[in-house]
């Protein structure tokens, strides 16, 4: 049962981690409690739903071009309204929570309010460990989620816009005297997010469905490990996600299931309290 | 100014004459006189209840059109046809529902209503404005009689049919110890739970774990691992489709394929290719047990077995219980108003209902209560059945005939190798 509850915990804290590291992104660069990537995600998994299952792509080809989508639809999000809030912080979260509308809906235009099944190939398959047992999209999940951060850190660590963009997020105004782009790390933070939102999509879509406001209720976890991670720290986000995960699994087992997403906003009700500021918050340095 | 002379005239007005006999019908049709009665209905189009309210929604069209197609109804000497409006409740009767009970009952004057989920929703507003009510879905326990005297169920209630599966799991599959897994902050769960745990007192069957996951959950891992901790031989799932499907493809995804799953969603095959996926429906479906109405393709009756082809040729999706009761619904309505010999006052339409027979031409196949009403005390009842999945033709079949009587049950048929022979 221990193994069982670890493995499950490692599981959510997986997709904890990669949705939270998307939203601490942006909130690094241009302190933007992004809402509207639930939205983004959902655009994404219809994307690969729709290359799929009405173009007949292969399901990789198709979350190739959800991915792509995903990328697309941030990048929108930030030139058609985030950029003009920029300054206005009191407005952002505003604006965020009407593009997570705007984006919702669309989706349940375009495609209608019906959950549907995105199933990539292995969407049956059964890995067991010992005597615990992971489902292959559990796997699947783990894996992107640890591909997507290794891939981000070697990004922000070791290219020249990577660093661009830590400089960015460390102080804007200290980083465009020194002739950086600020529109262009923005607009690159933003694709990388999408990106990411993206690979939610494909990982998280498959153990569920895919319908309207299928993110809505996990992004909320997903900002209480931006926070416990200090809000725009990419590393801390990462490392609390993971945690939340495992802390919501045991709960879950040893206290009871039906509190389940409690113990996530309990911690997050002590964090405030004991350490407003994070567990891995370091002021200088963020993004990282 | 061009004068047209009167000859062009004369040639233009014969030729308008002429056009109009000719598009005109030879004799005028009955329904060219009668009068429309709108009947208003609050579905859930869209939500987490959207795989209910367009096939109910779809299946009321076609009762409105076969009574229309024959010239629709005559009460006190005039003839009408019947209207629907649909008001899509958003899954969300309390906010969305409840303006659109406004709109249908103080503004539209509609004489009658016709709702399906979150019945509660609108006690106040029956109090206000009280019309007859009819329900097509929310067989919640308690009863959701129980919230007004203007309502009737046109269905059978949660005791009709949940303790008849906990029933073959015990006497059919020789299953003794049930997890329960269902659905915390919905009522149709809850309402299952309860009469789970009546019926597995009742027959010695043991129910070893309850997992109740909250609202909008997503990943059952948790859940799924706290319910088989306990080693059951069988998992019953509560709620409606859209909750029971994902949680029966994480079921399998987890490697759980041995135990029988049943639940009371009215899954039709076409749902669950859509919620779980292709191909991987079919092995997740092999083990599932679903306990609901009797269904429109395993019915006997021609009429009911016309209504399953022509609603699949429409519509191309398997019509579930639910449609039945649906399809028949404008038929009670005629029924009610021609007995009240109104189509406005819904006292007399109302007092009518509490005493009418059960209509001609309706597919449901409703058991009668004394003297013939189709209402027993509000709630029209129905045989209920179990289906299980056939593998080889990807569809379901019956595998299990009955009706409650109490804890009772009675009337019982098993079908021994149900996919055979379908």
């Amino acid at each position: 049962m221990l193994i069982q509850a670890a493995v499950n915990g490692v599981v959510l804290g997986s997709l904890f981690a990669l949705l939270a590291v998307g939203l601490t992104l942006t909130y690094g660069v241009m302190e933007v409690p992004n809402f509207a990537q639930a939205g983004v995600i959902t655009l994404s998994a219809y994307a690969m739903l729709w290359l799929n299952q009405t173009a007949a792509c292969p399901f990789w080809i198709a979350a190739l071009g959800g991915l792509v989508v995903g990328g697309v639809v941030s990048v929108l999000t930030e030139r058609i309204a985030y950029r003009f809030v920029r300054t206005r912080p009191l407005a952002a979260p505003v604006v965020a929570l009407g593009l997570l509308l705007i984006l919702d809906n669309t989706a349940l235009i375009l495609f209608g309010g019906d959950h549907v099944s995105l199933s990539p190939p292995y969407a049956g398959d059964v890995i067991y460990v010992g005597s615990a047992t992971v489902p292959a999209v559990g796997v699947a999940l783990i894996g992107t989620t640890a591909v997507a951060l290794l891939a981000l850190w070697l990004f922000l660590q070791r290219t020249k816009t990577g660093r661009a963009i830590r400089a960015v997020s460390q102080n804007a105004e200290a980083a465009a005297i020194l002739g950086i782009r600020l529109e262009r790390q923005y607009i690159v933070s933003f694709f990388i997010s999408g990106i990411l939102a993206g690979l939610v999509a494909f990982a998280y879509g498959p153990m569920y469905a895919v319908y309207p406001y299928m993110a809505d209720a996990i992004l909320l976890n997903a900002f209480v490990v931006v926070v416990l991670g200090g809000l725009g720290n990419v590393a801390g986000a990462a490392v609390c996600g993971l945690l939340l995960g495992l802390l919501e699994s045991f709960g879950a087992i040893y206290v009871s299931a039906a509190y389940q997403n409690l113990f996530g906003f309990a911690v997050l009700l002590l964090m405030i309290v004991l350490r407003p500021a994070g567990l891995f918050t370091n002021r200088s340095r963020r993004v990282a | 100014m061009r004068r047209v002379s009167n000859d062009r005239l004369t040639i233009l007005a014969g030729t308008a004459l002429a056009a109009a006999l000719l598009l005109a019908p030879s004799t005028p049709s009955r329904a060219d006189d009668a009068k429309t009665v709108t009947v208003g209905a609050i579905l859930p189009i869209t939500g987490f209840l959207s795989t209910l309210g367009p096939p109910e929604r779809d299946a009321m069209q076609m009762g409105i059109e076969d009574i229309n197609k024959v010239g629709g109804f005559e009460v006190g000497g005039q003839r009408y046809t019947l209207k629907l409006k649909v008001l899509d409740d958003e899954s969300n009767p309390a906010t969305v529902g409840v303006t659109a009970y406004r709109q249908l009952v103080d503004v539209d004057k509609v004489p009658v209503l016709v709702i399906a989920a979150g019945t509660r929703n609108y006690q106040a507003l029956f109090r206000r404005s009280p019309l007859p009510v009819l329900n097509i879905l929310d067989s919640t326990y308690p009863s959701i009689l129980d919230v007004d005297k203007h309502v009737f169920l046109l269905r059978s209630d949660t005791p009709a049919y949940v303790p008849g599966a906990v029933w073959y799991l015990k006497n059919v599959l020789k299953k003794e110890r049930i997890a329960f897994i269902g659905a915390g902050a919905d009522p149709y769960s809850a309402g299952i739970e309860t009469w789970v745990k009546k019926a597995a007192e009742e027959y010695g069957v043991k129910i070893v774990s309850v997992v109740n996951y909250p609202l909008n959950t997503t990943n059952f891992a948790p859940f799924i691992q706290a319910a088989m901790a306990e080693k059951p031989d069988a998992i019953y799932l509560g709620g409606v489709t859209q909750e029971v499907l994902p949680v029966a493809k994480q079921l399998f995804q987890s490697g759980i394929r041995d135990l029988p799953v049943v639940h009371n969603s009215g899954v039709t095959p076409t749902q669950a290719k859509q919620i779980i996926g292709d191909p991987l429906y079919n092995d997740v479906m092999a083990n599932n047990y679903d306990f609901a109405g009797t269904l429109p393709e395993t019915s006997d009756n021609p009429a009911t077995k016309k209504f399953y082809k022509d609603f699949v040729t429409r519509f191309n999706q398997y019509p579930s219980d639910l449609t039945m009761w649906a399809y028949d619904t404008p038929f009670v309505l005629v029924v009610a108003m021609q007995k009240a010999g109104t189509v406005t006052d819904r006292d007399k339409i109302y007092q009518a209902m509490l005493g009418m027979p059960v209509p001609a031409n309706t597919i449901s196949g409703w058991i009668p209560a004394d003297g013939g009403k189709l209402f027993h005390d509000r709630d029209a009842q129905t045989m209920s059945e179990g289906i299980g999945w056939c593998s080889d033709k990807k569809t379901i079949a019956p595998v299990f005939l009955y009706f409650m009587d109490g804890l009772k049950v009675t009337r019982e048929k098993v079908v021994a190798d149900a996919c055979k022979d379908h």
